[in-house]
């Protein structure tokens, strides 16, 4: 499982997330939902400890910033991340040697073959289009068996296939007791299967709907969605 | 045309405008201007003392400006049989490309909008007035013309290469033919500036080659030629020469512009991946992102990484990577750095070793902004791997170490060759030079640590050269005091750095060991 903990992380003066706190236990997946600009990826990167915050995140109780965090962790950035001139099989060797992996291959040759990109191992990822760079980057992220798993806008150039096996992964992931983290702006690509979503607007939460609330009024989240987000624009 | 009118002022207005809400970049101009003037000035004042010394001959100097400006037009105009050349930005191909203005009008546009950037592009000209003013006795109006033709040869080199690719582009046999055209003039070039060296033994290499390039015969060479006669021609007084010089070269331009307009009013197609290119390139500046010359056709060879482990992966990685991108351990910029710098060890043989290793070291400062390790940073995995993040930091840098150590090598032992160095100043050139890579690499460390958020590049630049000169004089200052103190050679003030660039580099890179916690590298 991962906390966050009255987060708040400023560029300057502006405000990007505005002391912001929940978690995500293990075996559920939780979604990010929010227009653009509304810090969903600055609070995924600060989980990520790519950037300084003020507040606490911990992974599987250690804080996010340790080596012991950061090998439970796996992330799927928003624009795919590969060396030009890796192959796509170099890739994972290297994430493989760097996080000290033995036996990997098997499982590299099962992500690949899933994103359908195992005819590619020896292409170059400068060779790569856009949705197969961001094929490989999934496969990047989820070679360590990680068992917190944040992805950003992860459907974003994916083929329908893609979606399909991704949105599968993440019900198997889940299924094994990985804790998973999804932000998305298409309300659509998250269906049903999420544990919990929160809605973010201007770097706070505005919202949080459980998927088994009791005594739901029935509103679908698209309606929710939009009762907020344009409930807001009104107001300013 | 309003509607281009409309454009090119509000662009201007507002460049203005922003200029007034960002002071900073304000006085970043400011500095910019005011580095100008320091060095007009200060080689000025400097002739009180020497107006008696003797310059070096003017054909040297011609010869300089003929290879420069050669050069410029070659290389830009060569681009022309593969993405082309583009006057137009991303937007203007989005929004421009596809309204209903006249193409011709749009052309018009892009070439006084390149006009500009022609100008801006010929400003590093100024920085070098100092040496020809001591050099050469170059005074400041001299250097304007020298300015004014290198901003035409760059402009006449992006018509001649949009020219080029509007001709070829669908054509094998044009591409071939044209090639042949480019390299039979330059052998000819070559064999020309050459022959009377080979054939009379000549001692006087430079001298005899210096006189060949300012012969009247090289001036008709297309645009460079013609340029360089009217520069050469203001230095000494040769109004013929100027007229005839630029009057050409406005000729050359007019007509290419009406080829380009008149046969081929569907340029948009020709300009399109010119414009894709440079706006990548610039979207990664403009992100702190060198741009890799990754070459196009990349010869895989053998897979795998096949060693490191943990942080150590990230060295053999970088290895690979080179691998791939270049020959060995150089890559094309290594090579042509060594190139110039040999060039200018040979023009400069005279001036001793340490006016060359000052020049070298100079230049290295300026090409220390490229290197794997400032790549790998652009990506999250440094970051996210779970080692320490100092043993990462170590094992980053490791490649561009070992790479400045196969470059000083290679480029000492030429140098040494060149100017008849001995073994023991070459040997100690070659290690302070590793020394200088490793603290520049120190500075530019503690420069992200300090100052990471900044994106504006050319700031970024001139805190990093204020910062090496901070950092690193110390060391120069100590090696100078005791190499005159004792008499000593030029090796004691090399041996001084070296301790002294070892010895703050590694504090540096201790203090900043805990970098890659974060991809925002400075503590804001």
């Amino acid at each position: 499982m991962f906390s966050v903990s009255g987060v708040t992380k400023k560029y300057g003066k502006t405000v990007a997330n505005n002391n912001i706190s929940f978690s995500v236990n293990d075996g559920e997946i939780a979604i990010l939902l929010g227009p653009n600009g509304a810090g969903k990826s600055t609070i995924i990167k600060c989980i990520a400890g790519l950037l300084r915050f003020s507040g606490e995140i911990t992974i599987n109780s250690f804080p996010n910033k340790t080596l012991e965090a950061k090998k439970e962790l796996g992330y799927v950035p928003e624009m795919p991340a590969v060396y030009d001139l890796l192959t796509v099989w170099e890739h994972l060797e290297f994430i493989s040697r760097a996080y000290e992996l033995s036996g990997w291959e098997e499982y590299a040759k099962e992500l690949l073959e899933r994103f359908e990109i195992l005819d590619k191992k020896g292409k170059l990822g400068k060779e790569l289009s856009k949705g197969m760079q961001q094929k490989l980057s999934i496969c990047c992220a989820l070679i360590h068996r990680p068992k917190v798993i944040i992805f950003d806008e992860p459907m974003v150039g994916l083929d329908p296939h893609a979606i399909k096996e991704l949105k599968a992964l993440f019900s198997e992931l889940k299924q094994q007791g990985c804790c998973l983290l999804i932000s998305t702006h298409m309300i659509d690509s998250v269906e049903n299967y999420w544990d919990v979503v929160h809605i973010m607007v201007g770097g706070s939460f505005a919202a949080t709907k459980y998927n088994s609330t009791p005594g739901d009024d029935g509103q679908t989240l698209e309606e929710l969605f939009f009762e907020i987000t344009e409930g807001k624009a009104e107001k300013e | 045309m309003k509607s281009l009118a409309y454009l090119f002022f509000t662009t201007m207005k507002n460049s203005l405008k922003e200029l007034i809400k960002h002071p900073s970049r304000l006085i970043m101009y400011l500095i910019f201007i005011g580095l100008i003037v320091l060095v007009v000035v200060s080689s000025q004042l400097s002739d009180a003392d020497t107006a008696s010394v003797s310059y070096r001959s003017l054909n040297e100097f011609g010869a300089i400006v003929l290879a420069l400006y050669t050069a410029m037009f070659v290389l830009m105009a060569h681009k022309g049989l593969t993405s082309g050349a583009s006057f137009f930005s991303m937007p203007d191909v989005n929004l421009l490309f596809l309204s209903p203005v006249s193409p011709i009008k749009i052309l018009l546009f892009g070439i006084v909008k390149q006009m500009g950037t022609s100008l801006m592009v010929g400003l590093f000209i100024f920085y070098q007035y100092s040496w020809m003013h001591n050099t050469y006795g170059i005074s400041f109006g001299m250097l304007l013309f020298v300015f004014l033709g290198y901003c035409l040869t760059v402009f006449c080199a992006q018509l001649t290469a949009m020219a080029i690719y509007s001709f070829s582009c669908n054509s094998e046999n044009r591409k071939k033919a044209i090639k042949g055209v480019l390299y039979a003039a330059g052998l000819l070039c070559a064999a020309y500036l050459v022959y009377p060296v080979l054939a009379s033994g000549s001692s006087d290499l430079l001298g005899t080659v210096a006189d060949r390039a300012n012969s009247g015969i090289l001036e008709w060479i297309p645009v460079a030629g013609w340029l360089k006669g009217a520069v050469i021609g203001a230095l000494t007084a040769g109004s013929l020469h100027i007229l005839t010089g630029f009057g050409l070269t406005l000729a050359y331009a007019a007509i290419v512009i009406l080829l380009i307009a008149v046969s081929n009013t569907d340029y948009y197609e020709d300009v399109l991946q010119a414009t894709e290119i440079t706006y990548t390139a610039i979207t990664a500046q403009k992100q702190g992102k060198a741009a890799e010359a990754i070459p196009k056709n990349v010869k895989v060879g053998r897979t795998g990484i096949g060693r490191g482990f943990g942080a150590s992966t990230f060295f053999y990685k970088h290895l690979l990577e080179n691998r791939r991108a270049g020959m060995f351990y150089l890559d094309i910029s290594s090579i042509i750095f060594i190139v110039a710098n040999c060039i200018f060890a040979f023009f400069m043989k005279d001036q001793g070793i340490i006016a060359i290793f000052a020049f070298v070291t100079y230049m290295q400062a300026l090409s220390s902004f490229a290197g794997r390790w400032l790549k790998e940073l652009l990506l999250p995995y440094v970051y996210l791997t779970p080692v320490s993040p100092f043993k990462k930091l170590i094992s980053i840098c490791g490649e561009t170490l070992l790479k400045s150590a196969v470059e000083s090598v290679v480029l000492y032992i030429l140098i040494g060759f060149i100017i008849g160095a001995s073994p023991v100043d070459i040997a100690f050139c070659i290690v302070a030079r590793v020394g200088f890579s490793y603290l520049f690499m120190a500075v530019t460390i503690l420069l992200e640590r300090l100052f990471g958020s900044m994106t504006n590049r050319v700031m970024i630049i001139l805190l990093y050269f204020l910062m090496v000169l901070i950092i690193a004089a110390p060391g120069m200052i100590l090696g100078g005091i005791l190499m005159v103190a004792i008499q000593a050679g030029f090796w004691l003030f090399l041996l001084c750095s070296l301790i002294w660039n070892l010895g703050i580099g590694s504090l540096i890179f201790y203090l900043c060991r805990n970098i890659l916690n974060y991809a925002e590298l400075n503590n804001q």
